[in-house]
Protein backbone atom coordinates (compact mmCIF):
# COMPACT_ATOMS: atom_id res chain seq x y z
CA UNK A 1 0.00 0.00 0.00
CA UNK A 2 2.67 2.51 1.11
CA UNK A 3 4.74 1.94 -0.99
CA UNK A 4 2.29 1.45 -3.77
CA UNK A 5 1.32 5.12 -3.04
CA UNK A 6 4.89 6.10 -3.27
CA UNK A 7 5.83 4.32 -6.47
CA UNK A 8 2.26 6.21 -8.57
CA UNK A 9 4.06 9.43 -7.29
CA UNK A 10 7.64 8.92 -8.43
CA UNK A 11 5.43 8.27 -12.04
CA UNK A 12 3.52 11.50 -11.44
CA UNK A 13 6.95 12.98 -10.56
CA UNK A 14 8.35 11.88 -13.52
CA UNK A 15 5.67 12.91 -15.91
CA UNK A 16 5.29 15.88 -14.62
CA UNK A 17 9.04 17.09 -14.82
CA UNK A 18 9.46 15.64 -18.37
CA UNK A 19 6.33 17.47 -19.55
CA UNK A 20 8.06 20.83 -18.20
CA UNK A 21 11.39 19.73 -19.37
CA UNK A 22 10.10 19.02 -22.79
CA UNK A 23 8.31 21.98 -23.04
CA UNK A 24 11.09 25.35 -22.76
CA UNK A 25 13.63 22.96 -24.76
CA UNK A 26 12.99 23.86 -27.86
CA UNK A 27 12.19 27.08 -27.37
CA UNK A 28 15.62 27.67 -24.77
CA UNK A 29 17.94 25.95 -26.14
CA UNK A 30 18.63 28.30 -28.86
CA UNK A 31 18.78 30.74 -26.78
CA UNK A 32 21.05 28.93 -24.00
CA UNK A 33 23.63 28.55 -26.55
CA UNK A 34 23.72 31.52 -27.53
CA UNK A 35 25.11 33.75 -24.30
CA UNK A 36 28.53 31.59 -25.02
CA UNK A 37 28.97 32.80 -28.26
CA UNK A 38 28.68 36.53 -27.68
CA UNK A 39 31.85 38.08 -27.98
CA UNK A 40 33.43 37.92 -24.91
CA UNK A 41 35.57 41.32 -24.49
CA UNK A 42 32.80 43.81 -22.72
CA UNK A 43 31.32 40.71 -20.71
CA UNK A 44 27.69 41.90 -21.51
CA UNK A 45 24.84 39.52 -23.04
CA UNK A 46 21.92 41.09 -24.35
CA UNK A 47 18.71 38.55 -24.12
CA UNK A 48 17.04 41.61 -25.91
CA UNK A 49 17.40 43.72 -28.91
CA UNK A 50 19.13 46.69 -27.45
CA UNK A 51 17.74 50.07 -29.36
CA UNK A 52 19.97 53.06 -30.20
CA UNK A 53 20.14 56.22 -27.10
CA UNK A 54 17.47 54.19 -25.47
CA UNK A 55 17.91 53.58 -20.95
CA UNK A 56 18.80 50.08 -21.75
CA UNK A 57 21.67 51.35 -24.72
CA UNK A 58 22.58 54.32 -21.97
CA UNK A 59 23.11 52.24 -19.06
CA UNK A 60 24.81 49.60 -21.12
CA UNK A 61 27.42 52.25 -22.39
CA UNK A 62 28.22 53.43 -19.42
CA UNK A 63 28.54 49.92 -17.36
CA UNK A 64 31.23 49.33 -20.58
CA UNK A 65 33.54 52.28 -20.08
CA UNK A 66 33.56 51.69 -16.73
CA UNK A 67 34.50 48.54 -16.76
CA UNK A 68 37.13 49.41 -19.12
CA UNK A 69 38.49 51.78 -16.69
CA UNK A 70 38.20 49.53 -13.75
CA UNK A 71 40.17 47.67 -16.06
CA UNK A 72 42.91 50.03 -15.70
CA UNK A 73 43.42 50.55 -11.72
CA UNK A 74 46.81 48.56 -11.82
CA UNK A 75 48.36 50.91 -14.61
CA UNK A 76 46.29 54.13 -13.55
CA UNK A 77 45.94 56.35 -9.88
CA UNK A 78 43.28 58.14 -11.82
CA UNK A 79 40.64 55.17 -12.59
CA UNK A 80 38.97 56.38 -9.27
CA UNK A 81 38.45 59.70 -10.65
CA UNK A 82 37.34 58.74 -13.64
CA UNK A 83 34.99 56.58 -12.69
CA UNK A 84 33.20 59.22 -10.22
CA UNK A 85 32.68 60.82 -13.45
CA UNK A 86 31.22 58.35 -15.67
CA UNK A 87 28.81 57.99 -12.27
CA UNK A 88 27.66 61.60 -11.86
CA UNK A 89 27.00 61.96 -15.70
CA UNK A 90 24.76 58.62 -15.73
CA UNK A 91 23.12 59.42 -11.77
CA UNK A 92 20.49 61.99 -10.95
CA UNK A 93 21.82 62.10 -7.29
CA UNK A 94 19.28 65.48 -6.78
CA UNK A 95 16.26 63.14 -8.15
CA UNK A 96 17.74 60.38 -5.77
CA UNK A 97 18.85 62.49 -2.57
CA UNK A 98 15.00 63.81 -3.00
CA UNK A 99 13.57 60.44 -2.72
CA UNK A 100 16.00 59.65 0.22
CA UNK A 101 14.90 62.71 2.29
CA UNK A 102 11.03 62.36 1.28
CA UNK A 103 8.70 63.71 3.72
CA UNK A 104 12.00 65.36 5.51
CA UNK A 105 13.31 67.14 1.78
CA UNK A 106 10.42 69.49 2.57
CA UNK A 107 11.76 70.32 6.10
CA UNK A 108 15.20 71.29 5.27
CA UNK A 109 15.96 74.23 4.17
CA UNK A 110 18.03 75.40 0.64
CA UNK A 111 21.36 75.17 1.60
CA UNK A 112 20.57 71.64 3.52
CA UNK A 113 19.15 70.02 0.13
CA UNK A 114 22.11 71.29 -1.37
CA UNK A 115 24.84 70.08 1.05
CA UNK A 116 22.63 66.62 0.97
CA UNK A 117 22.66 66.08 -2.98
CA UNK A 118 26.40 66.69 -2.44
CA UNK A 119 27.23 64.54 0.24
CA UNK A 120 24.84 61.99 -0.45
CA UNK A 121 26.56 61.46 -3.84
CA UNK A 122 30.15 61.54 -2.24
CA UNK A 123 28.83 59.01 -0.05
CA UNK A 124 27.93 56.64 -2.59
CA UNK A 125 30.56 56.76 -4.71
CA UNK A 126 33.04 56.04 -1.54
CA UNK A 127 30.41 52.97 -0.68
CA UNK A 128 30.26 51.39 -3.90
CA UNK A 129 33.34 52.12 -6.50
CA UNK A 130 35.67 50.74 -4.42
CA UNK A 131 33.25 47.96 -4.17
CA UNK A 132 32.38 47.49 -8.30
CA UNK A 133 36.19 46.54 -8.68
CA UNK A 134 35.87 43.15 -7.56
CA UNK A 135 32.70 42.36 -9.51
CA UNK A 136 35.11 43.47 -13.19
CA UNK A 137 34.98 39.76 -14.29
CA UNK A 138 31.59 39.26 -13.72
CA UNK A 139 28.83 38.40 -16.59
CA UNK A 140 26.09 40.59 -17.00
CA UNK A 141 23.46 39.84 -18.91
CA UNK A 142 20.36 42.08 -20.10
CA UNK A 143 17.19 41.55 -19.44
CA UNK A 144 14.02 43.60 -20.62
CA UNK A 145 13.52 47.15 -21.02
CA UNK A 146 10.27 48.78 -19.90
CA UNK A 147 9.95 52.43 -20.94
CA UNK A 148 6.58 54.71 -20.38
CA UNK A 149 6.71 58.21 -21.10
CA UNK A 150 9.49 59.61 -19.16
CA UNK A 151 10.76 56.70 -16.81
CA UNK A 152 12.07 53.72 -17.85
CA UNK A 153 13.49 50.10 -16.10
CA UNK A 154 16.26 48.30 -17.29
CA UNK A 155 16.49 44.93 -15.81
CA UNK A 156 20.15 43.30 -16.16
CA UNK A 157 21.67 40.16 -14.10
CA UNK A 158 25.23 39.72 -12.78
CA UNK A 159 25.90 36.02 -12.48
CA UNK A 160 27.64 34.99 -9.39
CA UNK A 161 30.82 32.91 -8.92
CA UNK A 162 28.39 30.38 -7.39
CA UNK A 163 26.48 30.59 -10.68
CA UNK A 164 23.59 32.05 -9.07
CA UNK A 165 22.49 35.27 -10.90
CA UNK A 166 21.49 38.34 -8.94
CA UNK A 167 19.22 40.64 -10.56
CA UNK A 168 19.69 44.61 -10.93
CA UNK A 169 17.15 47.18 -12.09
CA UNK A 170 17.99 50.11 -13.00
CA UNK A 171 15.08 52.78 -12.65
CA UNK A 172 15.87 55.79 -15.55
CA UNK A 173 14.53 59.07 -16.04
CA UNK A 174 14.44 61.18 -19.12
CA UNK A 175 16.35 64.28 -18.33
CA UNK A 176 16.82 66.80 -21.36
CA UNK A 177 16.55 63.55 -23.69
CA UNK A 178 19.04 61.86 -21.72
CA UNK A 179 18.23 58.94 -19.38
CA UNK A 180 19.89 59.12 -15.90
CA UNK A 181 19.63 56.84 -13.28
CA UNK A 182 17.33 57.58 -10.19
CA UNK A 183 17.32 54.31 -8.46
CA UNK A 184 19.13 50.50 -8.48
CA UNK A 185 16.84 47.85 -7.57
CA UNK A 186 19.00 44.84 -6.64
CA UNK A 187 17.17 41.64 -5.85
CA UNK A 188 14.41 43.59 -4.58
CA UNK A 189 15.76 46.09 -3.00
CA UNK A 190 15.54 49.42 -4.15
CA UNK A 191 18.77 51.70 -2.95
CA UNK A 192 16.40 54.89 -2.60
CA UNK A 193 14.35 52.98 -0.35
CA UNK A 194 16.87 51.30 1.79
CA UNK A 195 18.33 54.77 2.19
CA UNK A 196 15.56 56.24 2.89
CA UNK A 197 14.04 54.03 5.58
CA UNK A 198 17.51 54.21 7.34
CA UNK A 199 18.27 57.65 7.22
CA UNK A 200 14.61 58.30 8.56
CA UNK A 201 15.23 56.11 11.47
CA UNK A 202 18.09 58.21 11.96
CA UNK A 203 16.36 61.75 11.38
CA UNK A 204 13.91 60.32 14.65
CA UNK A 205 16.52 61.59 16.84
CA UNK A 206 18.57 63.89 15.30
CA UNK A 207 17.70 66.97 12.77
CA UNK A 208 18.60 67.81 9.55
CA UNK A 209 22.23 68.66 10.10
CA UNK A 210 23.34 66.22 12.61
CA UNK A 211 22.21 63.94 9.59
CA UNK A 212 24.85 65.77 7.42
CA UNK A 213 27.09 65.95 10.06
CA UNK A 214 27.10 62.17 10.35
CA UNK A 215 27.34 61.99 6.66
CA UNK A 216 30.32 64.05 6.44
CA UNK A 217 32.37 61.94 8.94
CA UNK A 218 30.98 58.86 7.40
CA UNK A 219 33.12 60.14 4.14
CA UNK A 220 35.85 61.16 5.77
CA UNK A 221 35.92 57.77 7.33
CA UNK A 222 35.51 56.16 4.31
CA UNK A 223 38.02 57.98 2.27
CA UNK A 224 40.87 57.27 4.57
CA UNK A 225 40.22 54.18 4.49
CA UNK A 226 40.51 53.73 1.15
CA UNK A 227 43.08 55.74 0.59
CA UNK A 228 44.86 53.39 2.98
CA UNK A 229 43.85 50.47 0.47
CA UNK A 230 45.26 52.08 -2.61
CA UNK A 231 48.38 52.81 -0.71
CA UNK A 232 48.94 49.46 -0.01
CA UNK A 233 48.20 47.49 -2.87
CA UNK B 1 20.33 1.74 17.72
CA UNK B 2 19.91 4.34 19.44
CA UNK B 3 18.59 6.17 16.24
CA UNK B 4 15.23 7.05 17.49
CA UNK B 5 16.39 9.09 21.09
CA UNK B 6 18.69 11.39 18.57
CA UNK B 7 15.95 12.31 16.45
CA UNK B 8 13.64 12.25 19.34
CA UNK B 9 15.34 15.11 21.62
CA UNK B 10 15.88 16.48 18.07
CA UNK B 11 12.33 16.89 16.69
CA UNK B 12 11.12 18.41 20.00
CA UNK B 13 13.35 21.60 19.92
CA UNK B 14 11.43 22.63 16.67
CA UNK B 15 8.05 22.14 18.01
CA UNK B 16 8.88 23.57 21.02
CA UNK B 17 10.79 26.47 19.20
CA UNK B 18 6.69 27.23 17.66
CA UNK B 19 5.08 26.94 20.99
CA UNK B 20 7.27 29.98 22.10
CA UNK B 21 6.31 31.55 18.39
CA UNK B 22 2.99 31.55 18.73
CA UNK B 23 2.98 32.33 22.49
CA UNK B 24 5.05 35.58 21.53
CA UNK B 25 2.89 35.97 18.62
CA UNK B 26 -0.61 36.11 20.77
CA UNK B 27 1.18 38.69 22.81
CA UNK B 28 1.69 40.88 20.17
CA UNK B 29 -1.89 40.63 19.02
CA UNK B 30 -2.75 43.48 20.95
CA UNK B 31 0.85 45.53 20.59
CA UNK B 32 0.35 47.14 17.62
CA UNK B 33 -2.43 49.25 18.81
CA UNK B 34 0.05 50.24 22.01
CA UNK B 35 2.78 50.80 20.13
CA UNK B 36 1.31 52.42 17.65
CA UNK B 37 -0.33 55.62 19.75
CA UNK B 38 2.96 55.45 21.52
CA UNK B 39 5.07 56.03 18.39
CA UNK B 40 3.21 58.69 16.56
CA UNK B 41 3.77 60.79 20.06
CA UNK B 42 7.35 60.51 19.92
CA UNK B 43 7.90 60.71 16.19
CA UNK B 44 10.11 62.97 14.73
CA UNK B 45 11.83 64.45 18.60
CA UNK B 46 14.67 65.59 16.88
CA UNK B 47 12.81 67.88 14.69
CA UNK B 48 10.91 70.66 15.81
CA UNK B 49 7.33 70.48 14.39
CA UNK B 50 7.00 74.53 15.12
CA UNK B 51 8.32 74.98 12.07
CA UNK B 52 6.20 75.60 9.01
CA UNK B 53 5.85 72.72 6.38
CA UNK B 54 5.61 73.68 2.91
CA UNK B 55 4.00 70.24 2.05
CA UNK B 56 0.95 71.98 0.39
CA UNK B 57 3.19 73.31 -2.49
CA UNK B 58 2.51 71.23 -5.57
CA UNK B 59 5.20 69.71 -6.98
CA UNK B 60 5.84 69.14 -10.58
CA UNK B 61 5.56 65.62 -10.55
CA UNK B 62 2.08 65.57 -9.28
CA UNK B 63 0.57 63.32 -12.12
CA UNK B 64 2.67 60.23 -10.40
CA UNK B 65 0.96 60.48 -7.78
CA UNK B 66 -2.53 59.55 -9.92
CA UNK B 67 -0.83 56.50 -11.65
CA UNK B 68 -4.02 53.82 -11.55
CA UNK B 69 -1.41 50.51 -12.29
CA UNK B 70 -1.04 49.42 -8.60
CA UNK B 71 1.20 47.07 -9.43
CA UNK B 72 2.98 48.94 -12.27
CA UNK B 73 7.34 49.04 -11.55
CA UNK B 74 7.33 52.66 -11.47
CA UNK B 75 4.18 53.65 -9.26
CA UNK B 76 6.44 54.34 -6.74
CA UNK B 77 6.72 58.32 -6.13
CA UNK B 78 10.03 60.11 -6.69
CA UNK B 79 9.62 63.02 -4.26
CA UNK B 80 6.59 62.81 -2.23
CA UNK B 81 5.52 61.54 0.74
CA UNK B 82 3.79 58.69 -0.86
CA UNK B 83 2.46 55.17 0.71
CA UNK B 84 5.93 53.45 0.82
CA UNK B 85 7.13 55.49 4.04
CA UNK B 86 5.56 53.58 6.30
CA UNK B 87 7.97 52.53 8.66
CA UNK B 88 8.22 48.88 9.72
CA UNK B 89 6.88 47.21 12.66
CA UNK B 90 9.53 46.57 15.06
CA UNK B 91 8.40 46.64 18.44
CA UNK B 92 11.04 44.35 19.76
CA UNK B 93 13.69 47.06 18.78
CA UNK B 94 15.69 46.79 21.81
CA UNK B 95 15.99 43.05 21.58
CA UNK B 96 16.77 42.82 18.37
CA UNK B 97 19.07 44.97 18.36
CA UNK B 98 21.35 43.21 21.35
CA UNK B 99 20.55 39.68 18.81
CA UNK B 100 22.07 41.72 15.68
CA UNK B 101 25.39 43.06 18.16
CA UNK B 102 25.33 39.15 19.00
CA UNK B 103 25.13 37.80 15.33
CA UNK B 104 27.90 40.74 14.52
CA UNK B 105 30.01 39.49 16.76
CA UNK B 106 30.11 35.67 15.85
CA UNK B 107 30.12 36.69 12.50
CA UNK B 108 33.41 38.44 13.03
CA UNK B 109 35.26 36.43 15.43
CA UNK B 110 33.82 33.02 14.50
CA UNK B 111 32.57 32.84 10.52
CA UNK B 112 34.61 35.12 8.84
CA UNK B 113 38.19 33.50 10.57
CA UNK B 114 37.26 30.48 9.80
CA UNK B 115 35.72 31.31 6.32
CA UNK B 116 39.05 32.84 5.73
CA UNK B 117 40.60 29.80 6.02
CA UNK B 118 38.07 28.16 3.48
CA UNK B 119 39.27 30.03 1.40
CA UNK B 120 42.44 27.74 0.53
CA UNK B 121 39.67 25.70 -1.10
CA UNK B 122 39.51 26.60 -5.25
CA UNK B 123 36.51 28.95 -6.03
CA UNK B 124 35.09 26.35 -8.32
CA UNK B 125 35.18 23.07 -5.66
CA UNK B 126 33.35 25.90 -3.06
CA UNK B 127 31.02 27.41 -5.58
CA UNK B 128 30.10 23.39 -6.54
CA UNK B 129 29.55 23.13 -2.92
CA UNK B 130 27.18 25.83 -1.84
CA UNK B 131 25.55 24.39 -5.38
CA UNK B 132 24.98 20.77 -3.48
CA UNK B 133 23.28 22.97 -0.78
CA UNK B 134 21.38 24.76 -2.96
CA UNK B 135 19.86 21.66 -4.73
CA UNK B 136 18.81 20.13 -1.54
CA UNK B 137 16.94 23.40 -0.74
CA UNK B 138 15.11 22.38 -4.32
CA UNK B 139 12.24 20.02 -2.49
CA UNK B 140 10.96 23.13 -0.17
CA UNK B 141 10.98 25.22 -3.26
CA UNK B 142 8.83 23.11 -5.17
CA UNK B 143 6.78 22.32 -2.13
CA UNK B 144 6.14 25.97 -2.13
CA UNK B 145 5.22 26.31 -5.43
CA UNK B 146 2.79 23.70 -4.99
CA UNK B 147 0.99 25.40 -1.74
CA UNK B 148 0.81 28.30 -3.70
CA UNK B 149 -0.68 26.83 -6.77
CA UNK B 150 2.27 27.71 -8.79
CA UNK B 151 2.12 24.66 -10.93
CA UNK B 152 5.11 25.23 -13.55
CA UNK B 153 7.29 26.49 -10.99
CA UNK B 154 6.77 23.36 -8.77
CA UNK B 155 8.01 21.58 -11.77
CA UNK B 156 10.43 23.52 -12.71
CA UNK B 157 12.13 23.00 -8.91
CA UNK B 158 11.05 19.22 -9.59
CA UNK B 159 12.81 19.04 -12.47
CA UNK B 160 15.81 21.26 -11.71
CA UNK B 161 16.10 18.61 -8.30
CA UNK B 162 16.02 15.51 -10.44
CA UNK B 163 17.99 16.69 -13.25
CA UNK B 164 20.60 18.37 -11.13
CA UNK B 165 20.58 15.29 -8.29
CA UNK B 166 21.34 12.54 -10.97
CA UNK B 167 23.45 14.59 -14.68
CA UNK B 168 24.84 17.30 -12.25
CA UNK B 169 26.36 14.71 -9.85
CA UNK B 170 24.29 15.85 -6.39
CA UNK B 171 23.90 19.14 -7.49
CA UNK B 172 27.73 19.88 -7.87
CA UNK B 173 26.82 21.64 -10.99
CA UNK B 174 23.51 23.18 -12.48
CA UNK B 175 22.95 21.43 -16.09
CA UNK B 176 19.36 22.04 -15.41
CA UNK B 177 19.93 26.22 -15.94
CA UNK B 178 23.15 25.90 -18.14
CA UNK B 179 21.20 23.60 -20.57
CA UNK B 180 18.33 23.63 -20.06
CA UNK B 181 17.23 27.09 -18.69
CA UNK B 182 15.79 26.16 -15.88
CA UNK B 183 15.85 28.71 -13.50
CA UNK B 184 15.62 28.57 -9.31
CA UNK B 185 12.32 29.66 -8.35
CA UNK B 186 12.71 31.94 -4.72
CA UNK B 187 10.13 30.28 -3.30
CA UNK B 188 9.80 28.93 0.56
CA UNK B 189 7.40 28.59 3.65
CA UNK B 190 7.07 32.43 4.21
CA UNK B 191 6.25 33.25 0.95
CA UNK B 192 3.48 30.70 0.60
CA UNK B 193 2.27 32.49 4.10
CA UNK B 194 2.56 35.85 2.84
CA UNK B 195 1.08 34.88 -1.03
CA UNK B 196 -2.16 33.81 1.46
CA UNK B 197 -2.56 37.62 2.97
CA UNK B 198 -0.31 36.72 6.50
CA UNK B 199 1.24 39.79 7.38
CA UNK B 200 5.04 40.01 8.47
CA UNK B 201 3.84 40.32 12.01
CA UNK B 202 6.82 42.03 13.28
CA UNK B 203 10.42 42.00 12.74
CA UNK B 204 12.70 39.33 14.42
CA UNK B 205 16.54 39.41 14.66
CA UNK B 206 17.06 35.20 15.28
CA UNK B 207 20.07 34.48 16.96
CA UNK B 208 22.40 32.55 14.63
CA UNK B 209 20.06 32.31 11.64
CA UNK B 210 19.78 36.72 11.38
CA UNK B 211 16.97 38.80 10.14
CA UNK B 212 13.39 37.20 9.77
CA UNK B 213 9.85 38.13 10.93
CA UNK B 214 7.36 36.47 13.37
CA UNK B 215 5.92 35.12 10.00
CA UNK B 216 9.06 34.13 8.66
CA UNK B 217 10.25 32.39 11.69
CA UNK B 218 7.67 30.58 12.69
CA UNK B 219 7.92 29.23 8.64
CA UNK B 220 10.75 27.79 9.37
CA UNK B 221 9.75 25.44 11.93
CA UNK B 222 8.05 22.87 9.07
CA UNK B 223 10.49 23.84 6.54
CA UNK B 224 13.09 21.63 8.75
CA UNK B 225 11.38 18.72 7.55
CA UNK B 226 11.51 20.26 3.66
CA UNK B 227 15.52 19.72 4.28
CA UNK B 228 16.31 16.04 3.09
CA UNK B 229 19.63 16.72 5.69
CA UNK B 230 17.21 17.17 8.07
CA UNK B 231 16.14 13.25 7.55
CA UNK B 232 19.46 11.98 6.58
CA UNK B 233 21.81 12.96 9.13
CA UNK B 234 21.71 12.96 12.84
CA UNK B 235 21.53 16.40 15.14
CA UNK B 236 25.06 16.61 15.18
CA UNK B 237 26.02 15.74 11.42
CA UNK B 238 22.85 18.24 11.01
CA UNK B 239 24.49 20.97 12.59
CA UNK B 240 27.83 20.32 11.17
CA UNK B 241 26.59 20.58 7.42
CA UNK B 242 24.64 23.73 8.25
CA UNK B 243 27.59 25.44 9.60
CA UNK B 244 29.16 24.05 6.45
CA UNK B 245 27.04 25.63 4.29
CA UNK B 246 26.89 29.03 6.16
CA UNK B 247 31.28 28.75 5.99
CA UNK B 248 31.29 28.09 2.42
CA UNK B 249 28.83 30.54 1.56
CA UNK B 250 30.02 33.34 3.66
CA UNK B 251 33.80 32.63 2.17
CA UNK B 252 32.07 32.61 -1.36
CA UNK B 253 30.45 36.39 -0.70
CA UNK B 254 32.49 39.37 -1.19
CA UNK B 255 32.12 40.55 2.29
CA UNK B 256 28.86 41.86 1.74
CA UNK B 257 28.17 42.26 5.41
CA UNK B 258 31.63 43.90 6.40
CA UNK B 259 31.10 46.59 3.74
CA UNK B 260 27.69 47.12 5.40
CA UNK B 261 28.74 47.92 8.67
CA UNK B 262 31.50 49.77 7.73
CA UNK B 263 29.78 52.19 5.01
CA UNK B 264 26.31 52.41 6.81
CA UNK B 265 25.32 55.08 9.67
CA UNK B 266 23.12 52.39 10.59
CA UNK B 267 24.07 49.05 10.24
CA UNK B 268 20.76 47.67 11.84
CA UNK B 269 18.22 49.67 10.18
CA UNK B 270 19.89 48.96 6.57
CA UNK B 271 19.80 45.16 7.46
CA UNK B 272 16.02 45.94 8.54
CA UNK B 273 15.31 47.46 5.75
CA UNK B 274 17.05 45.43 2.75
CA UNK B 275 15.89 42.09 4.33
CA UNK B 276 11.79 43.62 4.70
CA UNK B 277 11.97 45.25 1.23
CA UNK B 278 13.36 41.81 -0.22
CA UNK B 279 10.89 40.02 1.61
CA UNK B 280 7.90 41.36 0.46
CA UNK B 281 9.22 41.59 -3.01
CA UNK B 282 9.55 37.99 -3.48
CA UNK B 283 5.98 37.48 -1.79
CA UNK B 284 4.77 39.69 -4.72
CA UNK B 285 6.30 38.03 -7.42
Amino acid sequence: MKSGSIGLLVVCVFMWTSLCTLMPTGASAAEASAPQEAPQETNIVLDTEVKENGPAYEIKQTIDKIIAQLRTIDSTSEWRANVTALVRGKFNFQVMSQGVLGPNWHRASVQERERFVELFALLLEETYIGRVREYTDQQIRFGTEQIRENRAMVDTYISMDSGAEIPISYKMLKHEDEWQVYDVVIEEVSLVRNYRSSYSGVLRKKNVSGLLDEMQSKIEELKQRHAEEDGSV
Amino acid sequence: MFVPRWKCSFTALPKLGLLLMLLVGCCFVFAPAVAASTSTSTSFPGTDESTTLPDSTPLATEAVYADPFVDDPFSDDLYGDGDWDEEWFDPLEPVNRAVFWLNDKGYFYLLKPTARVFRIVPVPLRSGVSRMFDNLASPLRAVSSLLQLKFAQAGVELSRLLINTTVGVGGFYDPAQNWWDLRKQEEDLGQVLGHYGVGEGFYLVLPLLGPSTLRDGVALVPQFYTDPLYWALHRDGYLVSKGVDAVNAVSLDKDTYESIVIEQLDPYLFVRDAYLQRRAGLVKQ
